[in-house]
């Protein structure tokens, strides 16, 4: 009986209302004291209107300030395409406003976490593999091209519901990594917090030998780093033990 | 490969705006399989036992939750802290699309009833007149309420801090002592509380993720928080 939950980092969560995945996953990487706390905002529908919408208005902004009334150490944004939505750069946009609403608790994207953990574990040849459609997939791919990394494939399932992205077990979502991603890539982002990841990375690390990182994965990792939180987790990717 | 996700159920929860307690500790007791999707209200302080739950604020987080097409939602907010009857909220979120709305309120009445306990200690966190509003809202039920006493303790209480209140302030005979708190850590404390007092402990969040995981048809057996959730497995 040790106490209180959250001696160590408190992680608050600003999620898309719909999404069934990002907490139980972050709790599952989660070191002991560390506790998630979520605030959602809506998307109606995961398409670039969709996302689009959601963030032409202050509804992130909303989800921050009530979220910083909790003594929080750091919050994360957890949408992939609604920080990469406008190309480079943008991941910073909506962490700097999303930051100044939360009264300066530090915030990290999951756009800008990735790009991060791509570069710490030295990735350049990306695979980019999305459960989005056709075009969120390629303003995926352009801002990880913008940003510097050779997107050597970009695929996605054409869905837009977190219904429809629920329904992808990780044995499917290991088989479509696998298919997608080509001998020449050097790493892997398996886009959007809708989409179970974390359970699959150890092992398709093991099936493609190289680095996985997802977005579920990638986000909590850079914040834990922002609440200076350094524990090693084994059983989810090269990224947390690195 | 494991499968961190509600594969079995996912329970959706509506916490204050400032809460730390609630999610931990619905992660905590849920089972394989169980998980947890919250959201909170902007208008709700229960760390100070003020705010109301105004009827826009509940319909946009239901509504919310709701569009998740998730197995159960509850207002894990003592009836005391929200200073509403239960049937209001309860019914204000069925209107919200809410299939199975629970309320704290009603949790805990529907615990106490399980456990056969009709004499209850009540002691509550934040303002003495939410205590009592609390207090009320069970004797309008039929359950009698022996004496009522304040914790002090902040928000966010460790439950090891619960522990010594409750200890300290569960002298007067009672066949229960009801924790009426989410703003306090209670979850790890009530199975030492309820052997050292030798009555059943029960606690808001507790009776709250009891009722919730019910109506989603999760019956499992959960050792380490209380004899609730011990006692109906084995029923």
């Amino acid at each position: 009986m040790n106490g209180p939950l959250g001696w160590r980092a408190r992680i608050g969560l600003i999620y898309p209302n719909c999404g069934l995945v990002m907490e139980p996953e972050c709790y599952a990487m989660a070191p002991a004291g560390v506790t998630i706390h979520t605030q959602r905002l809506h998307l109606t529908k995961m398409t670039v209107s969709g996302v689009e919408q959601m963030m032409a208005s202050t509804e992130a902004e909303r989800c921050a300030r009530i979220l910083s009334r909790a003594p929080l150490d750091a919050i994360m944004f957890g949408g992939t395409s609604a920080s990469f939505l406008k190309g480079i750069g943008y991941d910073d946009e909506v962490r700097l406003r999303l930051q100044a609403a939360a009264n300066g608790i530090p915030v990290t994207t999951t756009s800008g976490a990735a790009l991060r953990a791509l570069r710490v574990l030295g990735v350049t040849r990306l695979s980019f593999v999305s459960p989005y459609d056709e075009a969120l997939t390629a303003i995926g791919r352009r801002f990880f091209e913008q940003n510097g990394f050779a997107v050597v494939s970009a695929v996605g399932l054409g869905m837009h519901t977190d219904a429809e992205m629920f329904g992808v077990s990780l044995a499917d979502l290991r088989d479509y990594a696998k298919r997608a991603t080509p001998p020449d890539a050097n790493g892997v982002f398996i886009a959007c917090t809708g989409l179970r990841s974390v359970g699959a990375i150890d092992a398709l690390e093991r099936d493609l030998g190289i680095p996985v990182i997802s977005a579920v994965q990638a986000t909590f990792w850079d914040a834990l780093r922002l609440a200076g939180v350094r524990a090693p987790q084994r059983g989810f990717g090269h990224l947390y033990r690195h | 490969m494991d499968d961190p996700t509600g594969w079995r159920a996912n329970i959706g929860v509506v916490c204050g705006a400032a809460n730390i307690v609630v999610e931990p500790e619905f992660h905590a007791m849920s089972p394989p399989g169980v998980a947890t999707c919250a959201t909170r209200m902007a208008s709700l302080d229960v760390e100070r036992g003020t705010g109301t739950p105004d009827a826009e604020e509940l319909t946009r987080c239901t509504r919310y939750l709701v569009d998740a097409n998730l197995d159960v939602i509850v207002l894990a907010t003592p009836a005391g802290c929200a200073g509403t009857p239960a049937t209001w909220a309860a019914a204000h979120m069925s209107a919200s699309g809410a299939r199975y709305p629970i309320t704290a309120a009603a949790a805990v009445v529907d615990a106490l009833r399980a456990l056969r306990v009709r004499n209850v200690l009540v002691l509550g966190t934040g303002r003495r007149d939410a205590i009592e509003r609390e207090s009320r809202a069970l004797a309008d039920t039929g359950i009698t309420v022996a004496a009522i006493a304040l914790l002090e303790l902040p928000a966010g209480a460790a439950a090891a801090a619960t522990y010594r209140a409750v200890r300290a302030a569960a002298s007067r005979p009672a066949a229960a002592v009801y924790i009426a708190s989410s703003a306090v850590e209670t979850i790890m404390a009530l199975d030492a509380l309820e052997q050292d007092l030798a009555v059943p402990v029960l606690s808001t969040v507790q009776a709250c993720f009891w009722a919730a995981a019910r109506a989603a048809g999760i019956e499992d057996t959960l050792a380490g928080f209380g004899s609730l959730l011990a006692r109906e497995s084995a029923q």
